[in-house]
């Protein structure tokens, strides 16, 4: 019984990780139709927000505005320089933006150096569950992703805004001619997902560990969740992060970690052979 | 007057699909642009909205130069157009799509076209053409504007569903909106212009005002 509860947690945790790291991708792709190979960058730059924080000399929860505005800052020029002239160019943009990964990669190696760093639990303590003790900041990162997805989901399909932001990927054009600044809304797109995917950095660091080439596999996790689910929803982004996270968590329960990563790893390849849409088509 | 074309050039890339043209609209009045496909009317439309760059030539709207303002900056300043394709936001519903230009109710628009008012849950793309084509153009005229461009809105609609259009049209005109319509169908076109430019493979091939407007020229620009 614990021992089930135990690994429904664990299972949990791997989902709500991998929602986490994957939504910024998910957004940039859906909304702008360009998969940001400098995903991953974002996600490792959000998390030496921990370092520059302790290098300032600051307490540590500073370093949840240091990463917004750290890797809001270069998201925005990043875009307005580079990115905004590859919007629908699937494969140029792809290219650009694996370039940018790398600069991003080894300026950080030069600033920071290639040494990994522990960054320490912002929230330290086991949370007793039955007969299983947890530790807490896991289940509130947990909690965080639920009713962050709850919050999005609601205000994507019911707001204003959600109707504008969908009208935009829509008809561009019509948008345009209701008055919609579209250029504003593409920079605004790719500086949200780099955002979150700087918060995914942030909040996932004490358990990930700093280095400068950590993106990679952030990015690769995030891309076998959304082709798996099926890419540009957020539908698809809950179904994918759900089987690929349950996934591993199952076989490494059950097996060992490898066997986790082995089993993602085919699965993510059946679905790129058989079924590239995803589970989850677009209506 | 309220929009001014003067000696406009533009298309497609290195293609120029309009060279020197020049046309004026006053406030109130329905200026139709004729001509059979190929003609660049929607190009012409699409010059107007901003949705392609000039390559020569000015715009004036409402007495400031706006030759150079993008598309929204032009939709914000009293533009609205309807393009003769994707008119409606497929993937939204009749109410989110009706939502989008502001507008808080559709007056008497709801009662001439009772379907669209009916069907507000529906999601666009499941309509029938006619369906959109009505749809698009509720959403032109409910949105606050000076000016209409309308491209083609008659095309796939029924004759009765036209002329609560031409009605819809007259009442907007007669609240002052200027309406640019771009058209095939002669019927509405006679129903509603003040002026009428016909155009051709070579370039503006007819223009009439008032009485002018001869049904037989408008056939002949249309034939051939």
């Amino acid at each position: 019984m614990d021992q089930l509860l135990l690994i429904l947690l664990n299972a949990a945790w791997q989902i709500a990780a991998l929602a986490l790291l994957a939504l910024g991708l998910a957004i940039v792709f859906g909304l702008l139709r360009i998969l940001n190979m400098a995903h991953g960058e974002f996600v490792m730059l959000g998390a030496y927000a921990h370092v520059i924080a302790g290098q300032l000399g600051l307490p540590p929860l500073t370093a949840l505005p240091i990463c917004i505005l750290v890797v809001g800052l270069v998201a925005l020029l990043i875009e307005r320089v580079v990115v905004r002239h590859f919007y629908s160019r699937m494969f140029d943009s792809l290219l650009a933006t694996w370039a940018l990964s790398i600069l991003m990669r080894e300026i950080v190696e030069m600033i920071w150096g290639r040494a990994y760093r522990n960054v320490p639990m912002p929230v330290e303590g086991l949370v007793q569950l039955g007969g299983v003790s947890y530790p807490g900041y896991r289940l509130i990162v947990i909690f965080l992703v639920i009713a962050g997805f709850a919050c999005l989901w609601l205000w994507y399909r019911k707001s204003l805004t959600g109707v504008r932001i969908r009208a935009v990927v829509n008809n561009p054009s019509l948008a345009r001619a209701s008055g919609i600044n579209t250029s504003r809304f593409s920079a605004a797109a790719f500086v949200t997902g780099c955002v979150l995917a700087g918060l995914s950095g942030l909040l996932l660091a004490p358990m990930l560990g700093v280095e400068p080439s950590m993106g990679l596999d952030a990015l690769i996790r995030s891309f076998f969740a959304l082709v798996v689910g099926g890419l540009g929803t957020l539908e698809g982004l809950g179904i994918g992060v759900a089987v690929v996270g349950g996934v591993q968590a199952g076989l490494s329960a059950a097996l060992s970690q490898t066997a986790g990563y082995l089993g993602v790893l085919v699965l993510a390849i059946l679905f790129l052979w058989r079924r590239p849409d995803g589970l989850y088509r677009r209506r | 007057m309220m929009l001014r074309l003067d000696g406009i050039s533009g298309g497609y890339h290195d293609t120029l699909v309009h060279r020197g043209l020049s046309l004026e609209l006053g406030a109130g009045e329905v200026l139709a642009v004729i001509g059979r496909n190929g003609t660049g009317k929607t190009t012409l439309a699409r010059l107007i909205a901003g949705e392609l760059p000039l390559a020569g030539g000015s715009i004036r709207f409402g007495g400031q130069d706006i030759t150079r303002l993008s598309s929204w900056d032009r939709a914000r300043r009293g533009i609205v157009s309807m393009p003769q394709t994707d008119m409606v936001f497929d993937g939204l519903t009749v109410a989110e799509n009706l939502a989008l230009t502001g507008a808080k109710s559709l007056g008497e628009l709801g009662k001439r076209f009772p379907r669209i008012a009916q069907r507000m849950r529906q999601t666009a793309q499941t309509m029938s053409g006619g369906e959109r084509k009505i749809l698009g153009f509720v959403r032109a005229l409910v949105s606050p504007g000076k000016l209409l461009v309308l491209d083609e809105p008659s095309e796939g609609v029924q004759t009765e569903n036209i002329d609560h259009m031409v009605a819809c049209i007259r009442q907007a005109c007669a609240d002052g909106t200027a309406c640019l319509l771009f058209e095939q169908n002669i019927r509405m076109v006679e129903a509603l212009a003040h002026a009428v430019i016909g155009l051709d493979s070579s370039g503006v091939c007819y223009r009439a005002e008032g009485q002018e407007i001869s049904r037989q020229d408008m056939l002949a620009t249309l034939s051939l």
